[in-house]
């Protein structure tokens, strides 16, 4: 009569153990050679049912055996003391570390704009989508400001999508450009609004 | 998938020490794994020796496994970098010798010399078969198709019973008995 261990034994060979027989049964296993010989002979019909050459020696699961036992007794130890639950939350952790050093070392912070803003908050207004008004009635202030902020954009972005007005901005003063070397030129004059508006909103 | 779920249980059982798990993992996987050795390493002593040093790297590497894959695809690494180390160290062409695997008469012979070429660490044994093939041709209709779906075409407890129209429970139990026949005919060879 064979006993609920033998059928449990075939369900183990055919991986359709639920988990609650498994740990019993991993237990018995453990200690119960004949049951473990028995598991041994369901793998081997196996491999002879599908033609596989056998390895029919023993010994070689039994130098394996010995050769685990030599092993460090105990829970294996994780790579690094890490449980592998904690490293994806690690590598997040470092590249959100490193996104934030990447924006920080980004942003001007000596340098702070003539209107006083932090020149961060400004790019954050003004960001991709920003569109420098048609007309002059911005408050004052607020031409320095976006100027400040095409200057900065000018600095970082590749020279093929630098603006006009940027370029127009961080060029020299010449005889007939408005304003100084320092002080930039007149919003209205340097640039058409919808050209600095076609540049940021890319 | 199957293979799987079980050795998943195992897995876990081994990271937590339990060597005996990872028993139950080389008992059912040395086949395979001197089988895929032997590719490379024709020597049959070699060939056990590089399998048992990969079942070794792979337990002392168990806490590295984190489970993406089948634990046997990741054994299956493991041995084959094992071999082909093996290889280089010995300064060794990957095989001896050339096979058409295509051709039936060399495939037969490949085969042939798989099992003669094997001292007592590796043997096909003729009697071995003869014995399973015997059993499987006396088993009832029932037991000897369940069996064969689940062996030979990898089905799974459900898809069996479908095709078989019958509980998994039934499914359970005529691919026990059917092993339980053939591993009266087994036994005495051996052990």
């Amino acid at each position: 009569m064979a006993s609920p261990l033998d059928f449990q034994i075939s369900a183990l060979i055919d991986d359709e153990l639920d988990s609650t027989e498994f740990e019993l049964l991993a237990e018995r296993l453990a200690r119960d050679l004949p049951l473990r010989a028995q598991y041994s002979r369901f793998a081997i019909i196996g491999e002879v049912l599908r033609g596989a050459p056998l390895l029919l020696d023993s010994g070689f699961a039994e130098r394996v055996r010995a050769g685990v036992a030599s092993e460090p007794s105990g829970p294996l130890p994780t790579i690094g003391g890490l449980q592998s639950y904690l490293r994806p939350v690690l590598g997040m952790a470092i590249a959100a570390s490193v996104a934030l050093v990447a924006l920080f070392s980004l942003m001007p912070g000596s340098q702070m704009p003539i209107s006083g803003e932090a020149p961060g908050m400004a790019m954050q207004q003004g960001g991709p989508t920003y569109t420098v008004p048609a007309t002059s009635t911005v408050s004052s202030g607020e031409p320095e400001r976006l100027e400040y902020y095409f200057l900065r954009h000018g600095e970082y972005a590749p020279m093929a999508r630098k603006s006009t007005y940027s370029r127009v901005i961080a060029e020299p003063p010449e005889a007939d450009t408005p304003g100084s070397a320092e002080g930039p030129g007149d919003l209205d004059t340097a640039a058409p609004a919808d050209d600095a508006e076609g540049e940021t909103g890319q | 998938m199957p293979g799987k779920t079980t050795d998943r249980e195992l897995v876990g059982r081994v990271k937590k020490g339990d060597k005996g798990a990872f028993d139950l993992l080389v008992l059912k996987y040395q086949h395979k794994i001197v089988k895929l050795v032997m590719r490379y390493v024709k020597d049959p002593s070699e060939a056990m020796d590089v399998a048992q040093e990969a079942f070794l790297k792979a337990y002392r590497a168990m806490a590295t496994f984190r489970g993406d894959s089948a634990f046997y695809t990741w054994l299956y690494r493991i041995a084959i970098n094992t071999a082909k180390n093996h290889l280089v160290a010995a300064k060794r062409r990957p095989v001896d010798f050339e096979l058409d695997l295509q051709d039936p008469d060399q495939y037969e012979l490949s085969n042939r010399l798989r099992d003669i070429d094997t001292p007592e660490g590796l043997l096909l044994s003729n009697e071995i078969r003869e014995a399973v093939e015997d059993a499987i041709r006396g088993l009832p209709e029932d037991l000897r198709t369940a069996i064969l779906l689940r062996e030979i075409e990898g089905m799974s407890y459900e898809e069996i019973a479908e095709a078989m129209t019958c509980p998994v429970g039934t499914v359970r139990s005529r691919i026990f008995r059917a092993r339980e026949a053939i591993d009266k005919r087994l036994q005495p060879l051996v052990n």
